[in-house]
């Protein structure tokens, strides 16, 4: 009996070797780009760090006409990878984890991502429990409104390739 | 005079034309019988005792009016004296008591409504912390249109609703915010032009907007 299962199993590789089936074959996922933006408002004073090409436009829609002084603190690049969570500490003590849900065809046939969010802090109650979102490559969203330095921060989230 | 005093309205009646039918016929009958009744009918219908009547009743309504004006008037100014608002005369006070009692009529229904609401808000509130279902979706239609801001999550609410808004393209969909203890906007931001997309400017996006400080259960 284990003869015949170890043979057909042998048997199975080597019709899979010789058809070109990829058994398992690791990929490599794309990246999530997480940026730290720190907003706040000056008088007389608007600027908008060079290194965030996408405020510009932005900073003319809610929530963003609220400030006119956008900088970047940090920006970072972590490797997503379907169920693991990547995690990210914040400069105000908090921490950020990203999980990949799943990767499905939109419309055009495009790379969907499912992200799963969480931003929180040990031994508090969670600022974001669970944040659930949809979106192409390199399409950007933001989580905003946490308090920081007299201003407040943004994290934008860009799923890059 | 041998005339009754209900033959004598009668007869003034007659004289006014205010009668019909049998009555009519009764006292006609009876100015034609009586020189005494067609004397009272022909002076009733004499055009100097109707100037004469209508002057004298003129008068006694001047002086009826002018008599309730003194009187109104010291009313007035002793309740005036006395610290008490001006006499009001009946009929305005029936109107603005009218307009008062509707207006508060309009008031309580507004008020009923408004409750009604809120118990609706809370209870379907309410319902939306039973269970962690797959919920908000809040997509950013690729085509241009004016940025909008969806309040997703009353306070205390654990689990933000959205309405699935209608898309042009595929942009970013929010499926589910969990943030039971903080306040949760979304501001949905389209794409800024054609121009500005074919320049290499911003994509539709979406900002999500969460309270820092916690709100109080």
């Amino acid at each position: 009996m284990m003869r015949r299962r170890l043979l057909a199993t042998c048997a199975g590789v080597l019709l899979a070797g010789a058809t070109g089936v990829a058994w398992a074959t690791p990929t490599k996922g794309p990246n999530i780009e997480l940026t730290i933006i720190h907003a706040t408002y000056v008088d007389g004073g608007a600027s908008i760090d060079s290194r965030l090409p996408r405020l510009p436009t932005l900073t003319k829609s809610e929530p963003f006409t609220h400030y006119n002084v956008f900088t970047l603190l940090d920006r970072k690049q972590l490797p997503l990878e379907a169920g693991k969570p990547v995690a990210y500490g914040l400069v105000n003590g908090r921490n950020v984890a990203v999980t990949l849900g799943g990767v499905s065809q939109g419309d055009a046939g495009e790379k969907r991502y499912q992200l799963e969010a969480h931003i929180g802090e040990p031994g508090k109650a969670a600022y974001l429990k669970g944040l659930q979102v949809t979106l192409g490559e390199n399409q950007a969203f933001y989580v905003g409104g946490q308090s920081f330095q007299g201003g407040t921060l943004f994290l934008e989230l860009v799923v890059l390739p | 005079m041998s005339l009754s005093r209900e033959t004598m309205t009668e007869l003034m009646a007659l004289a006014d034309g205010e009668l019909d039918g049998e009555a009519r016929e009764r006292a006609e009958k009876l100015a034609a019988d009586s020189p005494e009744a067609r004397r009272v009918v022909d002076a009733m219908r004499s055009p100097v005792l109707g100037m004469w009547l209508a002057e004298t009743m003129d008068q006694r309504a001047s002086v009826a009016d002018g008599i309730a004006d003194v009187v109104m008037g010291t009313i007035d100014a002793a309740r005036r004296d006395a610290g008490i608002q001006g006499v009001v005369r009946l009929s305005d006070a029936r109107a603005r008591r009218t307009g008062v009692t509707r207006g508060q009529v309009a008031a309580v229904a507004g008020f009923l409504a408004l409750a009604a609401t809120i118990v609706l808000y809370m209870r379907n509130d309410r319902d939306g912390m039973d269970g962690v279902v797959p919920v908000a979706s809040v997509v950013v239609p690729m085509a241009t249109a004016p940025s909008a801001e969806v309040r997703v999550t009353p306070p205390g609410s654990a689990v933000a609703q959205a309405p699935h808004l209608p898309q042009g393209g595929q942009g970013v969909e929010v499926d589910e915010i969990d943030s039971p203890a903080h306040g949760v906007t979304v501001f949905e931001i389209p794409a800024s032009g054609m121009a500005a997309a074919a320049s290499g400017g911003a994509p539709p996006s979406v900002v999500i907007m969460i309270e820092d400080e916690p709100v109080a259960p």
